[in-house]
């Protein structure tokens, strides 16, 4: 993952832009097996300030059991399964637009994340999870000192 | 007759709205439907991730099936959004339903993000075969 910083006047670039390059590399290499669900399955919106980010992905009809958050440093991976819906006897399928199977997806945040203050909240299919920078991790301002 | 619900794909002249939304243009999403038949039912299974059950509306009527939804999104006032894949907008899809719904027992159900609408069929009587006689009278010649 390379960052690529300019010394020189401070050009005006959109974080935007960084993100979802990154983002689309990361989705490369952790793409999922699962066939049923397309790569970079879930969608997620990302927001971020200097001490936290939420990360907002779209899972209807997964439930909140079948979610697994875990997190490592810089990221935060999303896995879980969604069963398809049973079908009875004898059904003719019309349509069959919806994904079922399992699912993983990495985001990598521009900082590290705090574990044990991670929090979660999962409504009408949409899981929030937000999460703080880790303490250690948070810039300290050096003093100068004249001599 | 088929009775394949057909989609009628929704051209609009402007974003779809309810009387009293904003009249901002907003996104229209078509939600990703799962349609299945038996002989006692359509089943009709719509993702619709985000939407709470009040901005829900279903109607049936006049042949058709109509499901319209309006999604926000919660501000996360002094965050920059990194990335986004998802917005708020409204959805909104419609199927041309077969005769034999019976439109007084159709129901929706949603649940973590889908919305699960049953449409039980009528069963109603078969047609009834006429039988045809001849007609024994011939007209009088000449």
């Amino acid at each position: 993952m390379m960052h690529t910083r300019q010394w020189g006047p401070a050009l005006p670039r959109s974080p935007w832009r960084d993100f979802a390059r990154m983002q689309a590399e990361m989705d490369r290499l952790f793409q999922s097996v699962n066939d049923s669900y397309a790569p970079g399955f879930p969608a997620v919106n990302v927001y971020t300030k200097d001490d936290e980010a939420i990360v907002a992905a779209e899972l209807p009809g997964v439930s909140a059991d079948a979610i697994d958050i875990s997190v490592l440093d810089d990221t935060v991976t999303i896995k879980g399964a969604r069963a398809a819906d049973a079908l009875p006897e004898g059904a003719r399928v019309h349509r069959h637009e919806r994904g079922s199977g399992e699912f993983s997806r990495t985001v990598r945040l521009p900082f590290r994340i705090e574990p044990g203050a991670v929090d979660a909240k999962f409504e009408n299919g949409v899981l929030e999870i937000t999460l703080p920078r880790a303490e250690a991790d948070r810039p300290r301002r050096i003093a100068v000192h004249r001599t | 007759m088929s009775t394949t619900p057909q989609e009628v794909v929704a051209r609009d002249r402007a974003p779809a709205t309810t009387p009293d939304a904003p009249t901002a243009p907003r996104k229209v999403y078509r939600p990703r439907v799962d349609i299945t038949e038996t002989a006692d039912a359509f089943v009709v299974a719509a993702d619709l991730p985000g939407v709470p059950m009040e901005a829900i509306e279903v109607t049936v009527g006049n042949g058709r099936l109509e499901l319209y939804a309006s999604r926000t999104q919660a501000p996360h006032e002094g965050y920059e959004v990194a990335y986004r894949q998802h917005d708020a907008g409204e959805y909104r899809r419609v199927f041309t339903l077969p005769d034999d719904i019976d439109r007084d027992q159709v129901r929706a159900d949603l649940r973590n993000g889908v919305l699960t609408i049953s449409l039980p069929r009528t069963h109603a009587a078969e047609p009834r075969k006429i039988e045809v006689h001849a007609n024994a009278a011939t007209p009088a010649a000449g």
